[in-house]
């Protein structure tokens, strides 16, 4: 797996012009036969299932995250320190949508990726995500550990 | 990176089990909404006057919005002889459903609190 700078920049880098080939003509069936445009294939089956479950399992994780925040400022009893349930709740909804929001843009990169036969573009959701849900885990612990009400 | 797809004994791509993995990361999907609306419900459950009909129909949204997507899936990977490639929209439907959900929690989890 390469880490080019130029396969990095396919994901964040919004090129307009990047998103024509695949338009509507290329999700036809037959497409590969006919083949849609000349630097385009359809791509095996496969791949795009997987990376159709890679964006379902990302999107579960947006949801435990809201789910997660809302209850932790609903459920969990006052804590000494004040809007402590706040402080533990709104970073994991706001990565949620964050993450909600990074999963279509992968998603469509990796799509985008496989139809031109260029390398997967790299993500760093996964350090971001590591190092969120990192971070609240301490400020549960502090909050915890001084006490609820 | 090769992405030859690798032909079956009857000259075929071979899905594997991708679509019925697939099929099940749906229902997983599915569930993990199912929890979280719940998750959502509850609260905007206790809200009273406008603040309550405001809070559940954002959630009500919420939730439309990812049923429609989940069906608009279904139906074109059900449709789209013989990939299950599903389209754009689809997933970007069942993207938007997930924020309207993060921001019915961010106001009604928070905010209100």
């Amino acid at each position: 797996m390469s880490a080019d700078p130029e396969s990095r920049g396919a994901t964040s880098g919004h090129d307009p012009a990047a998103d024509v080939p695949t338009g509507p003509g290329g999700d036809e069936p037959g497409a590969a036969e006919s083949g849609a445009s000349p630097a385009e294939f359809e791509p095996d089956v496969r791949f795009t299932y997987a990376n159709e479950r890679t964006f379902l399992a990302w999107n579960r994780t947006a949801l435990a995250l809201i789910a997660t925040g809302v209850a932790a400022t609903q459920l969990l009893p006052e804590f000494h320190v004040a809007y402590g349930r706040r402080i533990l709740g709104v970073p994991l909804i706001a990565l949620g949508a964050l993450v909600a929001v990074t999963s279509f843009r992968q998603w469509r990169a990796n799509e985008r990726a496989m139809r031109l036969r260029r390398p997967l573009p790299t993500s760093s959701m996964t350090t971001v995500l590591s190092i969120g849900i990192a971070v609240v885990a301490v400020v549960a612990v502090v909050l915890v550990l001084l006490g609820t009400k | 990176m090769p992405l030859d797809p690798v032909p079956g004994p009857d000259g075929e791509w071979d899905e594997g089990l991708a679509p019925e993995r697939t099929q099940l990361a749906w229902g997983r999907t599915g569930l993990a909404v199912v929890a979280a609306v719940g998750v959502l419900a509850r609260r905007v459950w206790t809200l009273h006057g406008a603040l309550g009909v405001v809070a559940l129909v954002t959630v009500g949204i919420g939730a439309l919005i990812w049923l429609v997507g989940m069906r608009e899936s279904r139906r074109l990977e059900l449709s789209m002889e013989p990939h299950g490639a599903t389209g754009r929209h689809a997933l970007g439907t069942i993207c938007a459903g997930t924020l309207v959900l993060a921001a019915g929690g961010l106001l009604f989890g928070v905010v209100v609190g």
